[in-house]
């Protein structure tokens, strides 16, 4: 029973949805789907029983003429109604929901905290989940709508075979509960099927997507990496095929007992029942009986549907859980509330700090301790995994530490309101991206209003965009990109990069952090942007990581991690002067150099 | 026309996978249809003449009787078919299909993965295929089923009333013209919002993608977003709003010929010839009349179902491009194959240009490699030497000239063998979720000797004591693809593995391209080194930003704007004093004063 108000209310959720974005669709289908079912009745039942008890009373042409307008009018009724609804109220509501449902979606998703998106667990129970939500509403949505339509079908033929013949109630009862007994047994059978299933369906999802992305054609071509995947693909077809073949046999027999009992065996009695009727004890008349197969024929074939929908619907359910979760969801770090954070440049220290990833047995932090004064640039170096980019993602707040924690000119950084905090933050990643915006747009990374393109033209200026700026027609305005329009400019791989080196500049930030924007450069661009960073960071506290250790010997302290722990610390030339493992990596990457 | 083609081609895919399912599939339907005819028309007429004529009851057992071994012979069916036979034949189709589509996908240039359109069609095709193939039979099948099943009740009528059968005929014909109109109204609204679509397929992503997140996180650009999808929805809402609107009108005027056509004109000029001329018994009224619902009703779901046809035949359409699909760089058969010696490379005037751009990448290069040369290919982004390497190895045809290998043009050797004839490691090089072992080897390993050198190749590339302290060594199944167990290796280590493929393959030409962009320091020094003690006795060519790399070349070449700037060795660029000597002292000047 629980399990059964649990069902009810996670459909009564989405219907909400559903109805908030498109309740004219939403109310006028269900009327829909119960006049269809009326006039299916109607034209198909109920019209038989009355022209044929009709002719054998000997009723008049006119008297049944009149009846047959009647029921045509009822159907012509019923399309215009259908045209209105099923077409065009459908065709609105799929896109106003769709819409709708995303729009309330992306709210929640882009208030989600960074942690959520990078833990594989998370992301597929929350933002994944959350991605499938249109899908599954029009799906849901079908779903409610052959609910009532074969309700209401049970009710009018199974009313009209009870109307006709009180008896065949107890067929009908014995149908239902035959059909709903053997049923829960299949979709158990199923259910375990699809449970086994899965993982091989992964693995051979996996494949397809090896032969169609365009970043694993090069090395296929030059390889016969084919012939292995090609032998796991039939191992896993084939262990699929098993699987089907096993569960098969099984479903077949309930099949088989599910349709001989109801189909077959009792279909056989009620038409014996129907025709000792008729002919023997003649209570029921030619148009009855005649109308009667007819009902019961419409009956069966409903039972099944409703049944089956019924099965959906619980399945369907289970999606509601994780959609409710993350509704549920609260953030810890996104929009809370918290103080303004100080705009000039402050201390920045952190204290103790450990961090561990959600899930994961190790820390990728420990025990950090670390001053950061006003204006100092900091280079953070190490090994592969050492931990530099958690740092820096620690101290724009992009995570919370796990212990310790992390000060901002002597309050802690979780006092402040991320929004504010990170305002005073410009930053260039790795793996940054650029968005199907205008050119502005991507820099301010928000509207644009008027009296910041200047700021935001001088940005792109610093950057060294300048050249390429020239050369688009509509300026800071370029659509970029071809997501949106075909006129959108697809920029190369450095360009992007300026663009988003531009958003630090444009930005009116105190402290800037770059995690290795500088690795796809080559070396005349690189060298350009330090030196631009250097001149134009005079102002600020830089923060940035490198595995190229030219650059770091521009900074006024270097931070070297190993095993997310600092092993050394202190200038360049200090660094050079105990020889340790800075030294070493510094004397390895510059031995060619040093000819 | 074309959609009865393409459907057919879908057909045929099947039946080349399993004939016996597709027949048996378009009897099942036939059979299901059919069998509403069979209760409502044929039993049900017996059963009422059987009373008029004043049959025993026995007789009406008897009918009865047949009509129990009929449904239990269906049920037999539908449920071995239902139940057992589709899921099984379903993998079958499914593996065939997958197949067939690899074998292309391999097969089809390099070059189409860079143009948008045939890309795009050949996403949809195999994102799609192996729920459309099932889409298309099911609905071919119930196609023929309905078909089946309105001739049947036609000849039903026209038995008793032959008169109406024009009429009929003209009503659904109008019927169904009207509904073709429909559908092409529903695909034109469907290609006109394709941008929009498109708009809100985007603006989903930035809020899903993890790779977006952190920007999103850190300023407001989720607003614009948010803003051209709310431009892209009132546009959708306009266009759907056009085409709908006079599409559901037809539908309702196609109701006017359906209801009031058949329905009511043909059941009341039966009731009328019954009553008014006594032309037949009250069994045949009620086998003809429930013959013309059941050909109403088909009528309507012929039309419903041709909809999908269309669609499905679209569908089909892309798929047969991509199949029919001529490549261009083929397998040459009977092409030589490749010595197994040091091999000489030679380029001659070598012009490139990508498909669909007017400027050359490539600009007549000539380029001489002998035997065991240590060559480096240097320069800014998008100077053309990754287009290069790929020119060299075949991924890619020459717009002009010529590339030689051994003396001769490297189109006449047989295509798989010229490629094996390097090994490689990519900038944007790929792990398979495949044992380390098949990783390395790049197929599975025949015996001891191919297991042998996958070990030494990772010994090689530096990642021998990680192997060891994995319990399951070289059969350790890498990425979590496959198996929840696997195991996933950090960036540098993933690399370590591309490299070591070089190592394993016995090749005698390696081109390296920036292999070591993400590697810190010291494994980036320790991969160098180890490289290039691998590769001693082969020909090298790599590609780097790191000049430090280049010092040890044999020589050098500066590309810039897809030319050759300037060659020579280290020590020639560098007292030549051009650009190359500029871009080294930029990156070592920092080096020689840190070191000072």
């Amino acid at each position: 029973m629980k399990k059964f108000i649990h069902i009810v209310s996670n459909h009564l959720l989405m219907a909400k949805y559903f109805f908030k974005f498109a309740p004219a669709y939403f109310l006028l289908h269900f009327l829909f789907c119960i006049y269809v079912s009326f006039v299916d009745m109607l034209a198909g039942t109920y019209s038989v029983q009355y022209i044929f008890n009709g002719l054998s009373d000997g009723k008049g042409f006119r008297e049944i003429f009149i009846f047959l307008v009647f029921v045509s009018l009822a159907m012509l009724v019923r399309h215009i109604f259908g045209a209105v609804t099923a077409e065009y109220l459908s065709a609105m509501a799929a896109t106003k929901v769709t819409a709708g449902l995303n729009k309330v979606i992306f709210e929640k998703a882009r208030k989600m905290d960074l942690v959520y998106y990078e833990t594989p667990k998370f992301y597929t129970d929350f933002v994944w989940a959350a991605s499938q939500a249109e899908g599954k509403l029009g799906e849901m949505y079908g779903s409610w709508c052959v609910f009532v339509a074969r309700l209401s079908d049970i009710i009018f033929f199974g009313g009209f075979m009870v109307a006709t013949d009180g008896t065949l109630m107890i067929f009908a009862v014995v149908l239902l509960v035959i059909r709903l007994v053997i049923s829960g047994l299949r979709i158990k059978k199923r259910y375990s099927m699809n449970v086994e299933i899965k993982p091989h369906e992964r693995r051979r999802d996996y494949m397809t997507r090896v032969f169609y992305l365009a970043d694993y054609a090069k090395e296929i071509r030059l390889s016969d990496i084919h012939k292995t995947l090609f032998e796991r693909l039939k191992k896993t077809m084939a262990k699929i095929r098993d699987i089907n073949d096993k569960g098969g046999k099984k479903l077949m027999v309930y099949s088989l007992i599910q349709n001989m009992s109801t189909e077959a065996v009792l279909d056989f009695f009620m038409y014996l029942y129907l025709c000792v009727k008729t002919i023997i004890t003649k209570t029921l008349k030619f148009g009855d009986l005649a109308s009667l197969t007819n009902a019961v024929w419409n009956f069966t074939g409903s039972a099944n549907e409703f049944i089956r929908v019924l099965s959906e619907l619980g399945e369907q359910s289970l999606y509601v859980d994780h959609f409710r979760n993350f509704m549920a969801y609260e953030p810890e770090i996104e929009r809370q509330p918290g103080i303004e954070a100080p705009k000039e440049p402050s201390v920045i220290s952190l204290k103790n700090v450990s961090f561990k990833y959600e899930g994961a047995e190790n820390y990728s932090l420990k025990n950090i301790n670390l001053e950061i004064k006003p204006y100092e640039k900091i280079a953070v170096v190490g090994y592969n995994g050492a931990g530099k980019s958690t740092l820096v993602k620690l101290i724009m707040r992009l995570y919370d530490v796990t212990e310790g924690e992390i000060l901002l000119n002597g309050t802690n950084i979780k006092k402040y309101e991320a929004e504010s905090y990170r305002k005073t933050f410009g930053s260039v990643f790795q793996d940054y991206k650029v968005f199907a915006g205008t050119v502005a747009e991507n820099v301010e990374m928000d509207f644009v209003k008027e009296e910041r393109r200047n700021i935001i033209e001088e940005s792109l200026r610093k950057s060294g965009f300048s050249d390429k700026l020239s050369t688009l027609k509509k300026g800071i305005d370029t659509p970029l990109t071809r997501e949106f329009s075909d006129e959108g400019v697809n920029l190369s791989g450095g360009e992007e990069q300026k663009i988003a080196i531009s958003r630090i500049f444009a930005k009116n930030c105190s402290y800037v952090i770059l995690d290795e924007p500088s690795s796809a450069l080559d070396p005349i661009s690189e060298y350009k942007l330090n030196e631009t960073m250097i001149t134009l960071s005079e102002k600020k506290t830089v923060i940035f990581i490198s595995h190229r250790l030219s650059t770091t010997c521009m900074a006024d302290r270097i931070i070297m991690l190993a095993n997310g722990e600092i092993i050394e610390e202190g200038s360049h030339d200090y660094l050079m002067s105990i020889n340790g493992k800075y030294a070493e990596m510094f004397n390895k990457q510059a031995e060619k150099y040093v000819v | 026309m074309k959609s009865f083609k393409n459907n057919f081609y879908m057909l045929r895919l099947m039946c080349e996978a399993t004939p016996l399912r597709v027949v048996c599939h378009i009897i099942r339907w036939i059979w299901f249809r059919a069998g509403e005819l069979f209760y409502s028309v044929f039993m049900l007429r017996f059963i009422m003449k059987a009373i008029e004529d004043g049959k025993n009851f026995g007789y009406i057992i008897g009918l009865l009787l047949i009509m129990l071994c009929y449904s239990a012979l269906l049920s037999l069916f539908s449920s071995w078919f239902d139940e057992w036979y589709v899921p099984k034949t379903d993998v079958t189709i499914q593996e065939y299909l997958l197949e067939k589509m690899y074998k292309k996908a391999i097969e089809c240039d390099l070059s189409c993965y860079e143009n948008p359109e045939f890309y795009d069609k050949y996403t949809r095709a195999s994102s799609e295929i192996l729920t459309r193939a099932k889409k298309t039979l099911d609905n071919f099948s119930r196609m023929v089923g309905i078909f089946v099943t309105v001739v049947s009740s036609a000849v039903v009528i026209a038995v008793w009333e032959p008169v109406v059968i024009p009429f009929i005929i003209f009503c659904g014909v109008i019927s169904v013209l009207i509904d073709k109109k429909r559908t092409m109204m529903k695909y034109k609204c469907m290609t006109e919002t394709t941008p929009q679509r498109r708009t809100f397929e985007y603006v989903k992503r930035t809020v899903y993608l993890q790779d977006y997140a952190k920007e999103m996180r850190l300023g407001n650009i989720f607003l614009p977003m948010l803003g051209y999808f709310n431009n892209a929805l009132k546009r959708a809402l306009e266009i759907i709003h056009h085409y709908y609107g006079m599409e559901a009108w037809l539908r309702a005027f196609r109701e006017l010929f359906m209801s009031l056509g058949t329905y009511l004109a043909v059941q009341s000029f039966i009731v009328f010839r019954y009553i008014e001329q006594h032309a037949y018994n009250l069994s045949d009224v009620i086998t003809v009349i429930n013959a013309a619902t059941i050909l109403q009703r088909n009528v309507y779901s012929f039309s419903w179902n041709m909809a999908d046809f269309i669609e499905n035949g679209l569908y089909a359409e892309n798929l047969k491009i991509f199949f029919d699909y001529k490549t261009k760089i083929t397998e040459n058969e009977n092409g030589i194959i490749p010595q197994n010696t040091l091999h000489h490379l030679t380029l001659k005037n070598v012009s490139f240009t990508y498909e669909g751009q007017t400027k050359p990448t490539i600009k007549n290069i000539s380029i001489d490699i002998p035997k065991g040369q240590k060559v480096a290919f240097v320069g800014h982004n998008g100077a053309g030497k990754s287009t290069l390497v790929k020119l060299i190895m075949r991924l890619y045809d020459v717009t002009e000239g010529e590339i030689l290998l051994d003396g001769r043009n490297i189109k006449e050797y047989k295509l798989s063998d010229y490629r094996h004839s390097f090994g490689t490691v990519f900038q944007d090089f790929k792990i398979f979720a495949a044992d380390i072992d098949e990783n390395v080897l790049l197929y599975p390993p025949k015996n001891d000797e191919d297991r042998k050198r996958a070990r030494k190749a990772v010994n090689e590339s530096g990642l021998g004591d990680k192997v060891d302290s994995l319990e399951k060594g070289m059969k350790t199944q890498l990425t979590r693809e496959f198996d929840d167990e696997g195991t996933i290796l950090s960036g540098g280590e993933f690399q370590k593995i591309a490299v070591a493929r070089v190592f394993a393959k016995q090749s005698h030409i390696a081109i390296l391209d920036e292999p070591s962009s993400a590697l810190d320091p010291i494994s980036e020094y320790e991969m160098f080194e180890n490289m290039m003690k691998a590769c001693k006795d082969k020909t090298v060519i790599f590609i780097s930003h790191r000049l430090s790399s280049a010092v040890s070349a044999d020589m050098i070449y500066l590309l810039e704007n897809g030319e050759v700037a300037e060659k020579g060795t280290h020590k020639e660029l560098m007292d030549m004093g051009g650009k190359y000597a500029k871009m080294f002292e930029m990156q070592s000047k920092q080096y020689r004063e840190g070191r000072e």
